[in-house]
């Protein structure tokens, strides 16, 4: 009501005016109950404050490692991708017009692995890597390695790829040039080959051997 | 733990929006009475502790919003207690708050002298009991429109039709009782009654 408003010098005091001449009496017990309702609302104030002081340093953290996690997969994909482009020159200028190489290498449809270097690298040397290339519409996969160092000479690098069945099958031997690059094709008599694969393996091993022996330089396995 | 000269409202009111309960403890025994008394009146005892407990819980979580340059704080929880006694008389009838009303008329009329424990109204008593003996020297028809609309929170139109007496007579009756109150208030207080309205 607007009279209330504009007297409010005197309508704030009526209820002051009836509590002295009211017969209620205001119980002894309800400010121990009204001061426990209040400080039990201010504790829960104080842990959520609480709780929010936590939150904040772990939601910076959690924004770091993903910063972080994002700018280390954006490095390796370009790593990737420039090895990949490397590889792929080196394959040209070595394979020619070898067109059944290229029919897989540059199909959109073909499957790819990278192999990773296994085992400690050399201080000051960048490491070895590799891909094998496989089209589900040809028979042969294509392999190559980049940065491989010279084997001795009673040594070769040798390729095993375990298909999608589980089966493994010795590919052949990449012969690397002076640069440390090298490339191989393998006809399966199968098309697809057993694309894509579990795993695929390149080992430094005496020459001639015909098992999973020697020392292990690339690895590529399917998680 | 409070210490000094006695802390105005609005510096209590402040410190209760930094968390402070001992200042909120300090408001409750200024004001608890009061909220009590008028809800007693209307709803009950038992309901009269849920009020006052509601209203405190209110003060305790809006009292950041209180801004002393927009008025006194006695205004300001007035509302809140207003606005908290108000809801409760929701489920009540008409017919009850009619009833309510007249208990406190009654109350008011009789006030000749102020009951209860002095010691207990220390920072009540100067304007409070001032106001309410000159509520009782109000003429009759003009406390009563003011029982109806400020304590029992009728409309005037509802007003107007429960005594009978036409709408502007209800509003004429209002405004001199407001405006007597206030003479007699400043008369018996002098300088030391704040002017807001």
């Amino acid at each position: 009501m607007k009279d209330f408003e504009a007297f409010g010098d005197v309508a704030d005091e009526l209820p002051g005016a009836l509590a002295l001449a009211s017969p209620h009496r205001l119980p002894s017990h309800l400010r121990a109950r009204v001061l426990r309702a209040v400080e039990s609302r201010a504790g829960r104030s104080r842990r959520l404050m609480f709780d929010r002081a936590w939150l904040r340093p772990l939601g910076v953290a959690a924004a770091l490692v993903l910063a972080v996690a994002l700018v280390t997969w954006n490095l390796e994909l370009q790593q990737g991708l420039a090895q990949e482009r490397s590889l792929l020159q080196q394959l040209r200028d070595s394979a020619g017009q070898q067109s059944v190489i290229f029919e897989v290498v540059d199909s959109s449809g073909s499957q790819k692995v990278s192999l990773k270097a296994v085992g400690p690298q050399r201080p000051g040397e960048e490491p070895p890597y590799g891909k094998v290339y496989a089209n589900p519409q040809q028979t042969q996969i294509v392999a190559m390695g980049g940065r491989l160092p010279a084997p001795d000479a009673n040594e070769e690098y040798r390729l095993y790829v375990t298909d999608r069945f589980g089966t493994t099958a010795n590919v052949g031997v990449l012969h690397v040039d002076t640069s440390g690059f090298g490339y191989l094709v393998f006809d399966t008599a199968t098309r697809g080959a057993g694309a894509p694969y579990q795993a695929a393996r390149l080992y430094l091993q005496p020459r001639g051997s015909n098992g999973l022996d020697g020392t292990l330089v690339l690895l590529f396995e399917s998680r | 733990m409070l210490s000094g000269p006695d802390p105005t409202d609005e510096t209590l009111a402040e410190r209760v929006a930094r968390g402070d309960v001992a200042a909120f403890a300090t408001l409750y025994d200024r004001y608890a009475r009061r909220v009590y008394a008028w809800a007693a009146h209307l709803v009950g005892s038992a309901e009269a502790e849920d009020v006052v407990q509601e209203t405190y819980l209110r003060l305790w979580d809006k009292a950041h919003q209180f801004d002393v340059r927009r008025g006194r704080f006695a205004s300001w929880f007035m509302a809140i207690a207003r606005h908290v006694v108000m809801g409760q008389l929701r489920r009540r009838t008409t017919q009850q708050l009619l009833i309510a009303a007249d208990e406190i008329e009654r109350v008011l009329a009789d006030a000749a002298e102020p009951g209860g424990d002095l010691a207990e109204e220390v920072w009540l008593r100067e304007r409070a009991s001032a106001l309410l003996l000159a509520l009782a020297t109000l003429p009759e028809e003009q406390r009563r429109v003011l029982v109806l609309a400020y304590f029992a929170g009728l409309t005037q139109s509802a007003i107007a039709a429960y005594t009978g007496a036409p709408l502007g007579t209800v509003k004429k009756r209002t405004r001199l009782a407001l405006q007597k109150l206030r003479d007699r208030l400043q008369g018996a207080l002098g300088s030391t009654w704040p002017e807001t309205g």
